[in-house]
């Protein structure tokens, strides 16, 4: 049943190509349908699928584990809300189709040449979306740059395949790479996959991309970017075996610094907050890259917290960004649409009462448990600086005189789900369980190579 | 109930005899600059003729203010023990700072009272009078630390008994006695340190709007705060006495501020406040070191 | 006491939506409900202890103390009477219903922050508090937008120097509980570990107080603040800092924890630096407090120099310097509450904080005149308000220490706040009213009766201090600061010191006498004639009738003298060093390598990101860490 998260989509596209006019209503129904999908999905983890009857490692095979399962839920339902927004998706329907299968592709496949496809496919419709209101320099910026991560990609798994002899991940985990090749192929994908993930300083074309248009930074912040940190996790802790984390550690720690420091220069509110975007996966990856069972997990907290408020921040900044020439005070206009914002860049923060607060410092705490003070200092140095910026915003937006009087109509659907979000942050700060359990998961899933080369090898032994 | 037939001495001694002085500085001062002055009693006489003149009030705050001071300068002059244990009003509240404090009511009082009056000359003499307040107090409090750090204690009887064993602070810490002379002569208001009245620049600066009575009970209660300041300098540093030596000691004092005062010439504020903040500050701490170190006589 | 926080932080958001409705009501009950925690503050027995649940393993807890007791009760003072105040003041303002939510959250914090057990429990209550705090400050005129964010990150970075602390704490010990953690820390061999983790803590304290060297936001945001919320920050949020700076060197006691490291007169090595910091914070406030002309920001900078005072007192870890910068915590609540309130009043009618702009306004506002007074009164720490008690006890407890630098600074402060609190009492009160306040009148009652209660209870607290004495000193008994002898002896009326007492009940009786007996003499003599400062104002084309060197003067506010008041002082340090233009300085320098960051990586074309990529292959490849 999981290749239907990959095909149904992709069958609906080609619908969509020839019948434009039911493009929108079929990428409803393919989120829908994805996202139900998902959820019955729930009593078969973890299970593998293999394609076409060829067993591992000669065929192509789809795993899904706790770690995938859980990526692929967050990424469907991302793609579901941002299906509800007809005005936004406009013309891209079809592309978004597109994506959503090479979404779940990349994040279920359990092979890596097949993974490097659904990546290049990830660029290519990513380049697309970035291209909407005419941000063609942009786009044609992220162009350069994923396909020039994606050879990387290619390259590593080229010599993945030279040494095991097999494209399979589970294989690339059992057996022993020379310490030379392992060097060289840890680092390629280091910095294939560190494009998508954000890594510095491969991340210039982050900005332009979120910040070009209203409907890229809402996919691509989110989906695109957990599945992204996803793969980085399967990759680097459970096909390498931890190998080049600490090469990981200290761009990660880069990372954070640059985005806080280039989003607290930045004026421009898309802007910012894509940087603050890039500080966030810089967050993540050092947590991953301390690949302990709780930082891992932690990590994947923290995302999850980060993709829900990235989704609600970057709602209502597309919204505002687009109607008003000047933004002083727009919030006076539209108070529901302020509170969400308020309440998901205070959880970004990390304050008390919102769902930033419990990551961020469950985080601290572990990262003192296992005596690493650098991390902990370069945390908080950023928060200092995020704050910063996103006060200063939160303030602008709220407080100063208004200037740009004209009035447009609230968006009641974009309140409503932006509220719902913000709401959902503050539950998880009073129920963190609710996430960590599901990521205390996905680190198990992760950091047990061992079962994860099991299931995918009894597969391969018991057929389908 | 003894306390309180103290206290009334405190005050009768305070008017009679700090006006009487008043006067005889006058004759001082006029002697010097080779002028016959007035006769010693010329205060009793401009007092008594100033509150039986018919005066002008320039408001409640006026009144209130000119209340507060001279109730300030009464309640403070009441507490000054005058030489000895026996005569001191009230062993138990004698403390240094207390009664620098409530001092501090009567300034206030002036102050408010004169500004109050809406006239900017007494605002300006008023502002000087703050600075300068800046200026003094602190080389005097320096000294006035070390004093009672090395005696253990901030009462004032206290402190006059301990010296009757150990020897008058003027010799125990002559660098310290003189920084707080020095003071004394700012807390005085005397040249060169009348910055705050300076009669030929700023009409008499807080007094611009005295009349009648107002101006009468304001110069009680400058006698008052005359008593108040020599009379802690000749507790502290004179080593007190029986009360004819209090006296004594009050004149030689009151007598050396007047000579000294008028042969110098007014200051600036800003020069007042480098000279305060200069050497004599500096000596007090010096002196605060000499104290730590235990090098005293 | 955990459902109380919590349901106050409930009923914040649902007295929102009353407040939309109609913001009186909204403000009546915040008031009401203010009353009722100042009983409530009372029923709680000391030691009650309620566990409010597991976060990561560790309990988080509340414990009701004699420390949170006295904190809670001036806090709660301060607030419901800005409540009430604000019930008519509320008016002049653009968001009455977010103001009264906010208000009632930082109420729920500050109380959470003096009932935490644990540090973690103190940060979330400090965060909501900052954080609610931070929401209504950008509420006042334009500048306050800037306010906000420059409160905002100086908060954060005290706070997470806190944090930090308290990590390194829990990672050492496995405790957040402080009173665990005063035992550890008192028996562990590290020196220099003790000395990181108490200065950490008290990080917090100092940019919260506003502790030299981040005290530059007072300025900018309590001068900013919505004017009846500037009370509350100066008079009740500041006091947090005062609390965290206790709890660093009070509740992990620094006498014990430092026992070696005594640099002079039994004083710690790092109490002294704290000291140090709070000495500097005295005269920066005092000298930037004297140069003011905006009447708030004024007050703001006394509030570093008074912050400064109860950092000095409660660091010499003295019985009496404790309990001098405890009291001093309420003395300074209160007195600036007023000062900050009776400003809010003159704004209110005038709509200018310049002093200026501004006099005379005695004529037309007397009620709030007499309350400013009694609070500069207090402020300056003349007898017979409560003001004086503290300034004495820092002061005897300075002296007895013999630190004479220390105590010469508190000197020049407690003068130097003569000047400072004389400049608006001159400028805004007395001398010429201009004419275009001619028709100011009196704010209404509901706005004056706060302030005289506050003056009032701190007025009694002056002539009898002893009710607020004996929770300071249950405080100093649970702190174990060696307690020679009682302080407070309501037996004898008296206060002790090492050296010598007094009795303020005297000195009270005194004070009255000498103004009875000079209003006797006053009544004795020939009864004045009035003179009407007003009439030019009355009466078209009228002098002005004082004393004018023989010129008619048909302008009021030309004959008024409020305009560089201590020009002759101020001019000695006009070009002095400014430590604001340091702080931003740094902010400017995040910014450039900001820009450069920027610049570099993120803005180039395509082959400069080709560069990279290929550069961070050879980088990785050649390092490898």
């Amino acid at each position: 049943m999981m290749v239907l998260l990959i095909v149904l989509p992709l069958i609906f596209a080609f619908l969509a190509a020839i019948k434009k006019s039911f493009s929108y209503p079929l990428l409803v129904t393919s989120t829908v349908v994805n996202v139900i999908i998902v959820l019955l999905l729930k009593t078969s983890v973890p299970s593998v699928h293999v394609l076409g009857g060829w067993k591992p490692p000669f065929g192509i095979n789809l795993v899904l584990d706790d770690a995938s399962y859980y990526a692929v839920l967050i990424a469907n339902i991302v793609f579901f809300l941002v299906a509800l927004f007809k005005e936004t998706v406009g013309k891209y329907s079809t592309v978004l189709m597109v994506m959503l299968a090479a979404v779940n592709g990349f994040v279920l496949t359990g092979d890596l040449f097949n993974s490097f496809v659904f990546l290049e496919i990830l660029t290519a419709t990513g380049v697309i979306l970035a291209s909407k209101r005419e941000n063609y320099y942009n786009a044609f910026k992220y162009l350069v740059l994923g396909s020039l991560a994606g050879s990387m990609y290619l390259l590593a798994t080229i010599f993945t395949y030279t040494q095991v002899g097999s494209l399979n991940m589970a294989h690339a985990s059992y057996f022993a790479i020379s310490e030379k090749a392992i060097v060289v192929i840890t680092i390629l994908y280091l910095v294939g996959l560190g494009v998508e993930a954000k890594l510095f300083p491969l991340n210039g074309w982050v900005s332009g991309v979120y910040g070009g248009n209203d409907l890229s930074p809402l996919v691509m912040a989110t989906a695109v970017s957990f599945a992204a940190l996803y793969m980085m996790g399967r990759l680097f802790l459970t096909v390498f075996g931890g190998y080049a984390l600490h090469i990981l550690y200290v761009l990660a720690l880069i990372t954070i610094v640059a985005g806080e420091l280039a989003a607290l220069y930045q004026k421009n509110l898309l802007k910012t907050l894509a940087y603050s975007s890039i500080a966030q996966a810089g967050i993540v990856l050092a947590a991953i890259s301390k690949s302990t069972e709780k930082m891992v997990s932690l990590a994947y907290f923290h995302l999850t917290n980060d993709v829900i408020a990235k989704f609600v921040l970057f709602l209502v900044a597309t919204f505002l960004v687009y109607n008003y020439k000047n933004l002083n005070g727009v919030f006076k206009k539209h108070k529901v649409l302020g509170t969400a914002f308020t309440i998901s860049s205070m959880s970004l923060i990390g304050f008390p009462l919102f769902a930033g607060f419990q990551s961020k410092l469950r985080m601290l705490m572990e990262m003192f448990k296992t005596s690493d003070y650098l991390f902990p200092a370069v945390l908080l140095f950023a928060t200092v600086i995020e704050l910063t910026y996103l006060v200063r915003w939160n303030v602008k937006l709220w407080f100063e005189d208004i200037e740009d009087e004209s009035e447009v109509k609230g968006p009641a659907l974009r309140a409503t789900i932006s509220i719902i979000l913000a709401i959902l942050l503050v539950g998880i700060f009073l129920a963190p369980n609710i996430i960590l359990n599901p990521t205390t998961k996905v680190a198990k899933a992760l950091l047990d190579s061992t079962s994860y080369i099991n299931n995918v090898i009894a597969s391969s032994m018991g057929g389908m | 109930m003894t306390a309180v037939y103290k206290a009334i001495l405190n005050l009768v001694i305070a008017f009679f005899f700090v006006i009487s002085l008043e006067g005889i500085a006058r004759k001082i001062t006029a002697r010097i600059q080779r002028r016959i002055g007035p006769p010693w009693y010329q205060n009793f006489i401009d007092i008594f003729k100033a509150l039986s003149k018919h005066p002008f009030s320039n408001g409640w705050i006026f009144d209130f203010g000119v209340l507060m001071a001279l109730g300030g300068a009464i309640a403070t002059a009441a507490i000054i023990p005058m030489g000895s244990t026996f005569w001191t009003p009230f062993p138990n509240t004698d403390n240094f700072f207390v009664i620098m404090y409530l001092f501090a009511v009567g300034s206030l009082g002036m102050a408010m009272g004169m500004v109050g009056s809406g006239s900017p000359w007494s605002a300006i003499g008023v502002s000087r009078a703050l600075t300068q307040m800046l200026g003094y107090e602190l080389p005097y409090l320096v000294v006035m630390s070390s004093v009672m750090y090395m005696y253990k204690t901030s009462s004032i009887h206290l402190l006059i008994e301990k010296q009757a064993t150990n020897g008058w602070n003027l010799y125990v810490m002559p660098i310290g006695a003189i920084v707080a002379f020095i003071s004394l002569i700012g807390m005085l208001g005397k040249k060169p340190f009348d910055i705050a009245v300076a009669p030929a620049e700023i009409a008499s600066g807080p007094m611009a709007e005295l009349s009648g009575k107002y101006m009468g009970l304001l110069q009680i209660m400058h006698a008052f705060s005359i008593f108040v300041e020599v009379g802690l300098f000749v507790d502290l540093f004179l080593g007190g006495g029986s009360l004819g030596w209090f006296l004594v000691k009050f004149i030689v004092v009151w007598v050396l501020a007047t000579l000294i005062s008028s042969v110098l010439p007014r200051f600036r504020i800003e020069q007042m406040l480098k000279f305060y903040w200069g050497v004599p500050l500096g000596l007090a701490f010096l002196n605060a070191l000499f104290v730590l170190l235990g090098w005293t006589f | 006491m955990f459902t109380l926080l919590v349901a106050l932080l409930i009923f914040s958001v649902v007295n929102y939506f009353i407040s939309k409705a109609s913001w009186r009501v909204g403000s009546i009950i915040n008031a009401l409900i203010g009353s009722y925690l100042i009983f409530q503050v009372f029923t709680i027995p000391k030691g009650t202890e309620v566990t409010i649940g597991k976060f990561l393993g560790e309990t988080l807890a509340l414990q009701w103390t004699n420390a949170g007791f006295y904190f809670s009760f001036v806090s709660l003072l301060v607030i419901v009477a800005v409540m009430f105040f604000a019930i008519k003041w509320l008016d002049s303002q653009k968001h009455p219903a977010a103001f009264n939510m906010f208000i009632l959250m930082v109420t729920a914090g500050s109380l959470g922050v003096f009932m935490a057990k644990d540090l973690i429990t103190l940060y979330i209550f400090w965060e909501i508090a900052v954080l609610s705090s931070m929401l209504i400050i950008p509420m006042g005129k334009k500048e306050s937008r800037k306010a906000a964010v420059v409160y905002a990150v100086m908060s954060a970075v005290g706070t997470y120097m806190f944090l930090y602390g308290a990590f390194m704490i829990y990672s050492r010990y496995g405790t957040f509980s402080m009173p665990e953690i005063a035992k550890n820390l008192a028996n562990d061999p590290s020196t220099s570990f003790k000395v990181a983790v108490v200065l950490l803590i008290a990080a917090a304290g100092i940019a919260k107080s506003g502790i030299f060297p981040l005290h530059t936001w007072l300025r900018i945001a309590h001068g900013n603040a919505p004017d009846a919320f500037s009370a509350v920050l100066s008079g009740q949020l500041v006091k947090l800092g005062s609390y965290v700076l206790m709890i660093s060197v009070a509740v992990f006691p620094s006498l014990k924890i430092f026992a070696n490291l005594k640099l002079y007169s039994g004083v710690p090595a790092p109490n002294y630096f704290l000291i140090a910091l709070g000495a500097a914070s005295i005269i920066i406030g005092t000298l930037m407090a004297i140069k003011q002309d905006d009447m708030k920001m004024l007050i703001a900078y006394s509030s570093v120099a008074n912050g400064g005072y109860i950092l000095v007192g409660i660091g010499t870890m003295d019985p009496l310097g404790f309990e001098g910068g405890v009291l001093h915590v309420f003395n300074h609540a209160l007195a600036a509450a007023v000062i900050f309130m009776a400003f809010a009043s003159v704004v209110y009618r005038t709509h200018t904080k310049k002093i200026s702009e501004l006099g005379g306004l005695i004529h037309k506002m007397p009620i709030t005149y007499i309350a400013y007074l009694f609070a500069i009164i207090s402020l300056a720490g003349i007898p017979p308000m409560s003001g004086f008690i503290s300034k004495w006890m820092i002061y005897q407890a300075l002296v007895r220490k013999g630190m004479f630098i220390t105590a010469a600074i508190a000197f020049f402060g407690s003068i130097g706040s003569f000047l400072y609190v004389f400049r608006p009492l001159a400028g805004v009160f007395l001398g010429q009213l201009p004419r275009k306040y001619k028709d100011v009148k009196e704010v209404p009652p509901i706005m004056w009766i706060p302030m005289l209660v506050l003056v009032a209870i701190s007025f009694v607290m002056g002539v009898w201090p002893f009710p607020i004495l004996q929770p300071i000193e249950n405080m100093r008994a649970d702190f174990g600061i060696a307690p020679s002898f009682k302080i407070a002896d309501a037996q004898n009326w008296l206060v002790r010191g090492f050296s010598g007492s007094w009795n303020p009940v005297i000195v009270f009786n005194l004070f009255i006498t000498g103004f009875i007996v000079a209003y006797i003499l006053y009544t004795l003599f020939p009864k004045p004639k009035k003179v009407d400062l007003l009439k030019p104002h009355k009466e078209e084309g009228a002098p002005i009738n004082i004393y004018t060197s023989g010129e008619f003067i048909y302008t009021p506010e030309l004959y008024h003298y409020n305009t560089k008041f201590y020009a002759g002082f101020e001019r000695m340090y006009e070009k002095h060093p400014s430590w604001e233009k340091l702080l931003y300085m740094l902010a400017k320098f995040f910014h450039d390598v900001g820009e450069w960051i920027h610049g570099w990586f993120f803005r180039p074309s395509p082959s400069a990101y080709t560069f990279w990529l290929a550069m961070t292959i050879l980088i990785i490849f050649w390092v490898r860490w």
